[in-house]
């Protein structure tokens, strides 16, 4: 190792060890980035495997499916394809969910097989079905009790445990608010299984006890195929040409797609949100690096003097830099898998919510995020280190010497950097307004806006600096003076710290207000949506809906009734439609004039033709498939396919996935289906809801059904809407905490390496108590100016989720509302994060006695 | 102490209630599942019938099911010739086994008293090719099942049905039947009449199993149908003739555990008889006293022989691909009518190796009645043979 190698070491060692403060934030800084954008990638990639593997194990070899609408397909289909088709490997299957009875939250899968089917596609369930060892009685098989006994079960062994059941145990579940007791017949060993995740929660029956448990009986859910070889597409074609009306063979594999897709909005808005975070933390890791170059410009110059190279210093720069990653990316790493756990619940509620069933029990730690946030710790904070880097060896001994040629520099560079910063927000802006469907464009979009604004930092920080000290600091005597020029004659310590508490509140006030106008949307649309009094559903309703028979008796019964003054119905139905499925909504108004729905685009006479036989259909949906007034939306009825003309396109937040409306009239013409998902009542003002509530439920007797008011209704929705934006909230104030860090390693390091500065101030005649309030004056500044700043920049990013980001993810059109609490909030917590990272370092400041601060070099 | 005329049909049915097969073709998905079958078979007989007396047997309604015994199966065999003099021979049984001693009662219409099972085979000896298949149903839903009259089992488009009777029948005869069943690469469709009516097995139908009263099985079988219709083997249809034998049993009860397996002939000779035996192996190799055996009179007329009256010597062995050594060749001698047969089988390899494995094939014979030179055709059943 060369002396000057050896040297350079030391001299970095030394800086290192004495500033130990500052290479632990910017670790932890560093960290907190690395940790958000690992744990919320491991969360929902977590999510997602869990789904697929599910699926997968569920799919087994399966090519096709034959599908129907909600309601499933007749079981007739089945007996006919394989003893009249003969075609080998089909398998039946009756699906459902059931709550645990101990824990009505706990949803858990029925999956209806027949398990002497199961060979052709889900080897491993058949294999297991036939090992004694899974059989609660050593002489028979979990098959033949499955198929000959009412009500038994399978589970595997996690599940068992999960659950508390053993073999020849019980398991009380609740069908709706029926009270079931299943008897588990065998647990299922692993050795068949590739997967444990594959069945979890899951309660494999007999297809007879599916039926007869989730009231399908008569029904199957869908029957899965596998065709291949030669005869496959023969045996598709086979199959379609015999089966009935809104009966559909479909591939397994694009049905499996096309689930997953659905989820694929929301996992992108997750990741930008955490790469918000890693933002943050880059600033940071630029903030250390760029302060360390700065403050060790002497030495550095020094140094040079005595021989060393600029490729020598370059290389210790970035070394450093090196250090600082591989701490951060180490310990962000630990703490993202840690975070991850926390985060996967956060995630899978949410999926669940609005998507789809999946049981998510662990986090799967993949290598490949885990080398994607490696490679964002470190290469983030090499490329931070970057600028510093050079700037440290450009500088020639003599001029790195001189301490007044940095800040000169910093304030000549601004206009510069200024120039970079312009074309930066110009092209975020571009991208972000460029017409496409893209996702990722507005995204990136968005971080060379937030990056060109942070490059403005330093303009508007010395602009609004000078402002406050003309306007309100020279009040407040020298005092005021000497703090707020300190900020602009220190840009280039001040401005990075200021940027990064700016794009971070900015991150904050952006989410804030999206979240708030989408609320405030939803709670609207809620209120003309919802106009009726009473709402009556079967329990625990699921998608589909399970039906409501609403027969002519029960509907004379209630039209009669005192207490009410009009009926509505609602039926909700899946049709199966190539790989995704439509959400059809059938609806009678009791007034009939459209009222709860409000059109973006439409006929005039839209509600005329409405009622006459034409459909509306949802924003998201006419997003998702580009749908526009006029075309025609072809769907498969009772009859045969038939095209239904778009009258008008309806705002609607229920569902990202969208919906098809139409009249009641309409779908009795061309569907058989009498049953009813809802019923919608308008009361007499001042009648007893509680009392009617009753006569509801009395004239709907021996179906289980649950009757909510107006508001019990609104307030589930919001719930659930509160409860898919806490994952936001939580990653909102991940944001935050890495900003508070960057904000507080900035200020701690200024007012540190200013403590010889303020000796002098001491020894001149400042006060102790007039240095603390000048430090903490000058902290509360850079709070409010990065705060005042980011608001502008947090409203921009709102504008652009709800517009933009929003509009592209899921369709739907969000009203704007910016909620000035949320403003000033922001600039509060601004200002409390300035002043609480002043804190130690003013407190240290004033209990110095000027001899020691003089001495401190 | 009598033993059932047809072990190896206990022994599948043990197995039908273990395993569950593959859908497609014949190759096995499933490591087969092994266990004591005599645990299985002495399982809860609780709520079941038993064989306990000598059955006189009454037709159409025996020859469907009997949902009151836990096990029971229609099993046909047969050899026959295309118009080029090409021998084939052919196996389609349907069996049934009871998970429930009485009709379910329940909403769903899956919900199943029975579990059927079906397997197919073809032995193209011209092309020495072996082919079989498997297959299982719930007996709901259509799926599989069995009606009286008309007489019908089938499981999916495996079918035996009963063909409308003819001017001038009798109800004790049986009915002319179509079997019907279709593979990818192999099938048929023959029509069987019967040319002898049903003999009973046993004691008048009763076939004991065991010393306890009530372990036993009603045993009954048509021993030569005159048989015609097409195979088809890969591409190629052949027309063909022949004869078959029709087995039918129904039981509750089980097996005695010091019993591994069982070998079992079908023959039908050239003067006109039949003669069915079977050999109860033991753990030691031996064979057990209750092997027994029946021999039909071309009238219809049979006569039970005793272990004593007969006497089987393999003369040979062949080793299939999965290891396992069946005898190959056999010396069958019945002193008592002055009968000496030297049999062997038409095609080595008719080893079924779909859920669990067994072999079961066309096979040939020469030797003497008397003074007469004589001939056989027939199928060999061998059941419980280790792989080693």
């Amino acid at each position: 190792m060369p002396p000057s190698v050896r040297l350079l070491r030391r001299s970095s060692y030394r800086y290192l060890q004495r500033h130990r403060w500052q290479l632990v934030l910017s670790v932890l800084g560093v960290a907190l980035g690395v940790a958000v954008a690992v744990s919320v990638d491991l969360a929902t990639g977590s999510a997602q495997r869990a789904f697929k593997l599910s699926t997968e194990a569920f799919t087994g070899t399966t090519t096709h499916q034959i599908v129907a609408g909600s309601g499933g397909l007749d079981e007739a289909v089945y007996q006919h394809l394989r003893v009249d088709l003969d075609i080998r490997a089909a398998a039946p299957i009756v699906e459902g969910y059931v709550a645990l009875a101990r824990d009505p939250d706990r949803l858990l899968r029925v999956l209806g097989i027949d398990p002497l089917a199961e060979g052709a596609v889900r080897t491993y369930l058949a294999a297991s079905l036939v090992d004694v060892r899974a059989s609660d009685e050593a002489t028979s098989l979990p098959l033949g009790k499955l198929i000959g006994r009412p009500g038994a079960i399978a589970v595997t062994a996690p599940t068992a445990a999960s659950l508390g059941v053993v073999s020849g145990g019980l398991l009380d579940v609740l069908i709706e608010d029926r009270d079931e007791r299943l008897s588990v017949a065998a647990v299922l060993g692993s050795e068949h299984m590739s997967s444990d995740g594959a069945l979890q929660d899951v309660l494999v029956t007999d297809v007879s006890t599916a039926q007869e448990l989730l009231g399908m009986v008569g029904r199957l859910t869908r029957v899965d195929l596998r065709l291949e070889g030669d005869h496959g597409e023969a045996d598709a074609d086979r199959i379609e040409m015999g089966l009935p009306t809104g009966v559909q063979v479909v591939s397994a594999k694009s049905r499996t797609a096309a689930t997953l897709q659905m989820t694929r909005a929301f996992r992108i808005n997750l990741r930008a949100m955490s790469l918000l975070a890693m933002v943050c933390g880059m600033f940071l890791i630029y903030n250390t690096m760029t302060f360390s170059v700065v403050q060790r410009r002497s030495q550095i110059g020094t140094l040079r003097s005595l021989g060393v190279t600029r490729a020598e210093v370059f290389r210790l720069v970035i070394g450093e830099a090196v250090l600082v990653g591989t701490l951060g990316t180490v310990l962000g790493l630990v703490s993202g898998i840690g975070l991850g756990r926390f985060l996967v619940d956060l995630v899978t509620r949410t999926i669940n919510d609005l998507y789809f069933a999946v049981t998510v029990r662990e986090l799967i730690v993949s290598p490949v995020s885990v080398a994607m946030g490696s490679l964002l710790g470190l290469g983030t904070t090499v490329a931070a280190a970057l600028v510093p880097a050079r700037e440290a060896t450009r500088t020639t001994p003599r001029k790195a010497l001189a301490r007044s040629e940095i800040e000169a520099r910093t304030r000549s560079l601004s206009p510069r950097m200024a120039a970079v910063a312009v074309f930066l927000v110009v092209l975020g802006s571009g991208s972000i307004t460029y017409p496409s469907a893209s996702l990722v464009l507005p995204f990136a979009g968005l971080f060379a806006f937030l990056v060109g604004s942070a490059l403005l930092a330093p303009l508007a920080t010395r602009a609004l600096s000078d402002l406050l000290r003309r306007l309100v600091f020279r009040r407040l005597g020298p005092v005021g003076t000497l703090a707020a020029r300190g900020i602009g004659a220190e840009l280039s310590r001040t401005a990075v710290g200021v940027a990064a508490l700016m794009v971070a509140v900015s991150v904050v006030i952006g989410v804030s207000v999206m979240v708030a106008s989408f609320r405030l949307t939803l709670v609207r649309w809620l209120d003309y949506t919802l106009q009726a009094d009473l709402y009556v559903s079967r329990v625990l309703a699921r998608d589909p809906a399970p039906e409501l028979v609403f027969d002519e008796l029960t509907r004379t019964a209630l039209e009669e009734h005192a207490a009410i003054v009009s009926l509505g119905t609602i039926r909700r139905v899946m049709l199966p439609a190539g790989n995704a499925d439509i959400a059809l909504i059938t609806i009678e108004d009791g007034a009939d004039d459209g009222s709860a729905y409000r059109l973006r685009e439409g006929d005039s006479d839209a509600w005329q033709l409405f009622v006459a036989g034409n459909i509306l259909v949802s924003e998201p949906y006419a997003s998702r498939n580009h749908t526009e007034v006029g075309d025609e939306v072809m769907l498969p009825t009772d009859q045969g396919a038939h095209a239904f003309r778009v009258a008008g396109i309806y705002y609607s937040y229920a569902s990202d996935q969208g919906a098809v409306l139409m009249h009641r009239g309409t779908y009795d013409r061309w569907w058989i289906d009498r049953s009813i998902s809802g019923l919608s009542v308008v009361a007499q003002p001042g009648a007893a809801l509680d009392v009617l509530a009753a006569d509801l439920r009395a004239a709907f007797r021996g179906q289980r059904v649950a009757v909510d008011t107006n508001r019990q209704l609104r307030e589930r929705s919001l719930r659930i809407f509160d409860r898919t934006f806490l994952i936001t909230g939580v990653l909102r104030t991940l944001v935050m905490i890495v900003a508070f860090i960057g904000v507080l390693s900035a200020l701690m390091a200024i007012q540190l390496e200013k403590i010889r500065e303020y000796g002098i101030l001491r020894a001149t005649g400042l006060t102790p108590g007039q240095l603390w309030a000048m430090v903490t004056l000058q902290s509360g500044l850079v709070g409010f100016i990065a705060g005042f700043l980011a608001v502008p920049l947090g409203l921009g990013q709102a504008w652009v989720m709800i517009h933009v980001i929003n509009k592209r993810s899921f369709g739907w059109t969000l009203q704007m509302h910016v909620p000035v609490d949320i403003l000033l909030q922001a600039i509060a917590l601004a200002m409390i994060a300035a002043l609480l990272a002043g804190l130690y370092p003013s407190a240290r400041i004033a209990q110095l006695s000027p001899v020691a601060a003089l001495r401190e070099e | 102490m009598i033993m059932c005329r047809h072990p190896m049909r206990v022994f599948s049915y043990a197995l039908l209630i273990l395993t569950i097969s593959c859908t497609r073709g014949a190759a096995p998905v499933l490591p087969r599942a092994r266990l004591p079958v005599t645990s299985v078979l002495s399982g809860e007989a609780q709520g079941f019938a038993r064989a306990q007396w000598p059955r006189e047997f009454v037709f159409p309604q025996d020859h469907a099911e009997h949902s009151d015994f836990r096990n029971e199966w229609w099993y046909l065999t047969g050899h026959l010739t295309d118009g080029g003099g090409g021998d084939i021979g052919y196996q389609l049984t349907f069996f049934r086994t009871a998970l429930l001693p009485e009709a379910p009662g329940r909403a769903s219409a899956w919900a199943a008293q029975n579990l059927y099972m079906g397997h197919f085979s073809l032995s193209d000896v011209v092309n020495e090719k072996f082919h079989f298949a498997e297959r299982f149903a719930r007996g709901a839903l259509g799926l599989a099942g069995t009606t009286v009259d008309p007489l019908s089992v089938w499981i999916e488009s495996w079918r035996m049905d009963a063909l409308p009777a003819e001017p001038g029948s009798t109800p004790g005869d049986l009915p002319e039947l179509r079997l019907l069943a279709a593979e990818e690469s192999f099938a048929l469709d023959l029509r069987l009449r019967a040319s002898r009516p049903p003999v009973a097995h046993g004691d008048n139908g009763l076939s004991r199993k065991g010393v306890s009263p009530g372990n036993a099985s009603h045993y009954y079988s048509v021993t030569r149908l005159a048989t015609e219709g097409v195979v088809r083997v890969g591409a190629l249809t052949y027309k063909v003739t022949g004869s078959s034998w029709f087995d039918r049993e129904w039981s509750t009860s089980a097996l005695e555990p010091r019993q591994v397996g069982w070998d079992w002939f079908s023959l039908q000779l050239s003067d006109g008889r039949d003669l069915m035996l079977y050999l109860m192996r033991r753990v030691d190799g031996t064979s057990d006293l209750v092997s027994s055996g029946t021999l039909v009179s071309p009238d219809g007329s049979a006569v039970h022989l005793q272990r004593a009256d007969f006497d089987v010597l393999v003369l040979d062995q062949w080793r299939s691909s999965e290891g396992v050594s069946y005898p190959s060749r056999w010396q069958i001698r019945v002193p008592s009518i002055d009968l000496e047969l030297e049999v062997e089988p038409m095609l080595a390899d008719q080893e079924f190796t779909a859920t669990f494995r067994y072999w079961e094939g066309l096979v040939r014979a020469q030797g003497r009645a008397t003074d007469q030179a004589i001939s056989a055709r027939g199928f060999v059943e061998l059941t419980g043979y280790p792989t080693n």
